[in-house]
């Protein structure tokens, strides 16, 4: 798994690092059960703090996103985000809000806010169809 | 480790001292020895012969010249691996590990002390080992104790330049105002300042007979060479004393430094 | 106070015409890269001096890895490795003997580190000290400190005269080797970029006061570039403070909770153009010149560098 941090951006490094993780998981390019470096290979490779890259998985598991056995490998989890229904959707209300607000503020339309999400959600649909398809290619 | 360095800082000058004092003390006495020379003294022909040369080369050597080297050296040895510390401003790096500056300060000290010792033993133990290779007899063992007042009296002056490099952060300046001292302690004597009734016997009732460190260091070697001579006790004490009272607070100029 | 590597409560030192710390409260946790920020002439290196015992404090306490500063330095310089802006060390010996020399000081010390990092810092171990560039004297100050085996590593500007792929290396071996094995690293430097990357904690001094010490992502969560357009706008909020100003135009910097903020503007009438994160440099600048009135982009200033497009 290859990651790519900007250290020198205003977004936390652990956030970026969890937004990676979290958009090859939804893309399909890392599978439930597939492993994922340790924290001290991944701090060394990206140069930055061990307890960042720490954060990171940490948020990743509490969310049910990693799960981290005993031996200490961390691997994706068998039921990503297994949380009720109400939590989800407490979850995901901020970025909605400032979809809601960078939208309104460009002065684009309820109409064109809308198809730009759908957009996002049908691009990350190809890419877990063509990373599907690639894996069935290599097995 | 730290000794090992401050050996490395001084070495080169200490090898030139051994160099120059083994060159005037060996060369000299076989000089001195040989047959039909001016002095008269024929190479073991006869006691009074052996005698006149124990007494006559130790007297040009040990109460004369030897003295003066070894002042000397004691001045440019001091400055040599605790002067360093302050030119190169390495007392950032030092101060940092984990000794106490006594013991560097201690350390640096004894390297230097350890050096002044071995240059007058050389001196003696040299002059002594030649006068029994020319004379081809031992005459006596007393001129080894000459080794005492001209290592106590070098040691003085080391420990005088190497509190005052200390005190002055600089080898140049410690340098300087050690030899500054010492100049003028040699004119001291001539003036004839008493001594109040009960320090008297330091000095012979003369202040600056007693701040003399050649004085000392020629009376020293007189008790050594001459059978009769009367050994410095008090002064020697005196000097002993100043040996190690200017480390003493140079250690504690160091441990109060900020750097 | 034990469970921090360093620790300094109400530091005050004092030289013969200037206040250099006054009133320091360092808490550097163990186990985390600390990025140690300020100007120059901030206290940074009287702070550093001070808690290796080179100086002593006029004032205040502090301790080293649990170990009271002064009382029991020996301790805390047994397991602390230090590399100084200056980087002097012995110009008459070579890297090799520079070993040999601080190896006997350590029971911590490991030789196999010092072939495994001589190796990767790429140094010359056999050219003396002083004949080595400004580059290779750093490389091997940081070698001295890298196989000490210390607990705490006190770094004042270590990139100086490196390379970016030795910098890169050695940020590696620092976390690979150091913070990954539960050691701390407090690193003092100007190049926030070094420190922005490495660091999980930064401290910011200025005219010898912290004036920001905190995790920095979490720094990175709160700070933001709040910009605004509209009439009557506040120039002073719990928590913001305008940075400049031009016709309707406000630029607020924000300390934590922008979105209450600027959705407090929205409700006073404004529009909110921006609500934007912020990297170091950013907020150490900001930070910086609000502290000092006559610096140029300050509160109350015009700020020519600050230009809007449209």
């Amino acid at each position: 798994m290859l990651l790519h941090v900007n250290t020198a951006s205003g977004v936390p490094t652990y956030l970026q690092i969890e937004t990676q993780v979290k958009h090859y998981i939804a893309a399909g390019a890392l599978a439930p059960g597939d492993a994922l470096p340790s924290v001290r290979q991944l701090a060394s490779d990206l140069r930055i703090s061990t307890n960042t890259v720490a954060r990171a998985y940490q948020d990743l598991e509490r969310d049910g996103i990693l799960r981290t056995v005993p031996g200490g490998r961390t691997y994706v989890g068998e039921n990503p985000g297994s949380f009720l229904k109400a939590e989800k959707v407490r979850r995901l209300r901020p970025y909605a809000r400032q979809i809601a607000v960078e939208g309104t503020q460009l002065r684009l339309d309820a109409r064109e806010i809308m198809q730009l999400v759908q957009q996002e959600l049908d691009a990350l649909e190809e890419d877990h169809e063509r990373y599907s398809s690639l894996d069935r290619k290599t097995r | 480790m730290y000794a090992w360095k401050c050996w490395r800082d001084s070495r080169s000058r200490f090898i030139f001292f051994l160099i120059v004092i083994l060159a005037v003390c060996v060369p000299y006495t076989i000089y001195a020895a040989r047959p039909g020379g001016g002095t008269g003294i024929v190479r073991g022909a006869s006691l009074s012969g052996v005698a006149h040369l124990w007494s006559w080369v130790p007297t040009v050597l040990l109460q004369t010249l030897i003295p003066l080297i070894a002042l000397f050296a004691a001045l440019v040895l001091a400055p040599a691996s605790v002067g360093q510390e302050y030119r190169e401003q390495t007392l950032g790096f030092l101060f940092t590990r984990p000794r106490s500056r006594r013991y560097l300060n201690w350390t640096c000290w004894s390297v230097g002390a350890s050096e002044i010792l071995g240059l007058t033993a050389a001196a003696v133990v040299g002059t002594f080992g030649a006068l029994i290779c020319v004379s081809r007899y031992l005459y006596s063992w007393r001129l080894l104790e000459a080794t005492l007042p001209l290592f106590v009296g070098a040691a003085a002056i080391y420990s005088m330049t190497y509190c005052l490099t200390v005190l002055a952060g600089s080898g140049e300046r410690g340098l300087s105002y050690g030899v500054g001292i010492l100049v003028i302690s040699f004119f001291l004597p001539l003036l004839d300042v008493t001594l109040p009734p009960f320090l008297s016997h330091l000095g012979h009732g003369h202040l600056f007979r007693l701040l003399s460190v050649l004085g000392f260091m020629w009376a020293g070697c007189e008790s050594a060479i001459a059978p009769a001579g009367e050994f410095p006790v008090s002064r020697l004490v005196f000097y002993a004393l100043l040996a190690v009272a200017f480390p003493v607070f140079a250690q504690l100029i160091q441990e109060r430094r900020e750097v | 106070m034990n469970d921090t590597a360093v620790w300094t409560e109400k530091l005050v030192k004092v030289y013969s015409d200037v206040t250099a710390v006054d009133g320091l409260d360092l808490n550097v946790p163990r186990g985390v890269a600390y990025g140690f920020l300020g100007r120059n002439g901030a206290g940074k290196s009287s702070t550093i001096r001070i808690l290796l015992g080179l100086a002593r404090p006029t004032a205040g306490r502090g301790t080293v890895l649990g170990f009271p500063i002064g009382r029991e330095q020996l301790a805390i310089l047994e397991r602390t490795a230090y590399v100084s802006e200056s980087k002097t060390l012995y110009g008459n010996l070579t890297p090799r003997e520079l070993v040999r020399f601080t190896s006997g000081f350590y029971s911590s010390w490991s030789d196999p580190s010092v072939k495994k990092y001589s190796q990767l810092l790429e140094i010359p171990m056999d050219r003396p000290f002083s004949k080595l560039s400004q580059g290779n004297k750093t490389k091997v100050c940081l070698l001295l400190a890298l196989s000490q085996g210390a607990d705490l590593l006190i770094l004042d500007e270590p990139a100086t005269g490196l390379d970016p792929v030795v910098l890169d290396e050695f940020l590696r071996i620092l976390v690979q080797d150091v913070i990954s094995e539960g050691k701390t690293v407090f690193i003092s430097s100007h190049q926030l970029s070094d420190i922005e990357q490495i660091a999980d904690w930064v401290g910011l001094i200025h005219h010898g006061k912290l004036l920001l010490e905190a995790r920095l992502d979490d720094i990175k969560n709160q700070f933001r570039w709040v910009t605004a357009a509209g009439s009557g706008l506040p120039t002073k909020s719990p928590g913001a403070m305008l940075v400049a100003s031009e016709g309707n135009f406000n630029k607020y910097l924000v300390k934590k909770n922008a979105d209450a903020f600027a959705a407090e503007l929205g409700r006073q009438g404004a529009t909110v153009a921006e609500v934007s994160p912020m990297g170091l440099r950013e907020i150490f600048l900001a930070l910086v010149r609000k502290e000092d009135p006559c610096t140029p982009g300050n509160v109350g200033e015009i700020a020519e560098a600050v230009s809007y497009s449209f």
